[in-house]
């Protein structure tokens, strides 16, 4: 069955989809006023009560506006009859899209992923001297822009000062040892995500390789029994 | 008042940051960052920019202070001079207040003491010795933040 795409959301004209999350769904969009083109995220808000956390991701991007992460241009509520239905994050679109789609037709040479790399700690660095964690770095959430790699998806997103003891989501394959045992998360763990990414992006392990890579799956299953 | 002192060389970016006031200042941080290494001057302005950036977004300076290198050769001047506009531009954008000092600036006089005393050690007597690499180079970096405490 294939997914149903809207023509047009607000002022966007929905040109094709980029990708889905839970909760979210990135498009390919014109922006009609503006006659330009953005990579939109469309939230499903069902609660009301979550519009706040929902609002975070768009909170903390803004907090974030460096040229090693994607920029967010501005988030517009959309009401329906009844109440708050969704959340539009207008976005720079990135034309090469993200390390993990580069990565199923190309290998990355040591000379590039060193330099992707370094451009995405700059962000990191950046985010993290703004008081904000990620929690989900993975090569999917690396994007190859123009003027280099973008740190991207600040949808898991908290602050430091407000959760930096126990956080249950993120990118599993990419816990730090202490996040598995301890549910700890913090600068470090970000770090660790994104020397795990770093591994994968030099040995070209995509996503499924990488969930089943063996030793890997050992390994956390070993530290899981020792709790 | 923090005052963030600056000091760079070919290969290295030394900084101290400074708080306090003129007669009892206190030394906040202070490090040494290699200097990526590439034969390309726009990346490796690329690379300045952001390590600045991050400096001072972290740090909140309410000053920016650093020092100059005099006739520097051609090929230093990537290293030595150019960094400088861009901490330039980025305390301009930040509107925070940026001063350049030269080696000469760093007299004796201008930090109370009689003429011909020997600043680098009095910058072990009031900071105390911060090793690792608590040297001239560092110290210009301190001195550079120090002259601008008010």
């Amino acid at each position: 069955m294939r997914d149903f795409i809207p023509s047009k959301i607000d002022k966007y004209e929905i040109q094709k989809k980029l990708g889905s999350g839970h909760f979210s769904t990135v498009y390919l969009a014109r922006d009609t006023t503006l006659d330009a083109i953005k990579a939109i995220k469309v939230i499903d808000v069902k609660d009301p009560e979550s519009i706040m956390r929902k609002l975070d991701e768009a909170q903390l991007s803004y907090r974030c506006q460096h040229k090693h992460i994607v920029k967010i241009n501005t988030a517009i509520p959309i009401r329906n009859i009844e109440s708050l239905s969704k959340i539009i994050l207008d976005m720079e679109y990135i034309e090469k899209g993200s390390i993990e789609d580069y990565m199923k037709d190309n290998f990355v040479s040591v000379i590039e992923a060193v330099k992707y790399m370094r451009e995405v700690l700059f962000g990191l660095e950046f985010a993290h001297c703004n008081g904000v964690l990620h929690h989900d770095i993975k090569p999917g959430n690396i994007m190859l822009g123009r003027t280099g790699a973008k740190l991207a998806d600040f949808g898991l997103a908290t602050l430091i000062e407000k959760d930096t003891k126990e956080f249950e989501y993120g990118y599993y394959p990419h816990y730090a040892p202490e996040r598995l045992l301890q549910k700890k998360v913090s600068i470090e763990t970000d770090i660790y995500a994104l020397g795990l990414t770093f591994f994968r992006i030099l040995c070209n392990l995509k996503k499924s390789d990488w969930e089943n890579f063996k030793k890997h799956k050992e390994y956390s299953n070993k530290i899981k029994d020792n709790v | 008042m923090k005052i963030l002192g600056f000091d760079l060389s070919k290969n290295e970016i030394r900084y101290t940051l400074i708080d306090g006031n003129k007669l009892s200042p206190i030394l906040v941080e202070k490090d040494r960052l290699v200097v990526l290494t590439t034969p390309n001057v726009s990346e490796l302005m690329n690379w300045f920019e952001t390590k600045f950036e991050s400096l001072i977004t972290r740090m909140k300076p309410d000053k920016v202070a650093y020092r100059l290198s005099l006739n520097p050769l051609k090929e230093q001047m990537f290293y030595l001079t150019y960094p400088y506009a861009i901490l330039e531009i980025l305390c301009y954008k930040h509107k925070i207040s940026i001063s350049s000092h030269t080696k000469g600036n760093f007299a004796a006089t201008k930090f109370g003491l009689t003429k011909g005393s020997d600043v680098y050690k009095y910058c072990d007597d009031v900071f105390g010795i911060n090793k690792p690499y608590w040297d001239e180079k560092q110290k210009h970096s301190l001195l550079s933040a120090w002259l601008n405490i008010e």
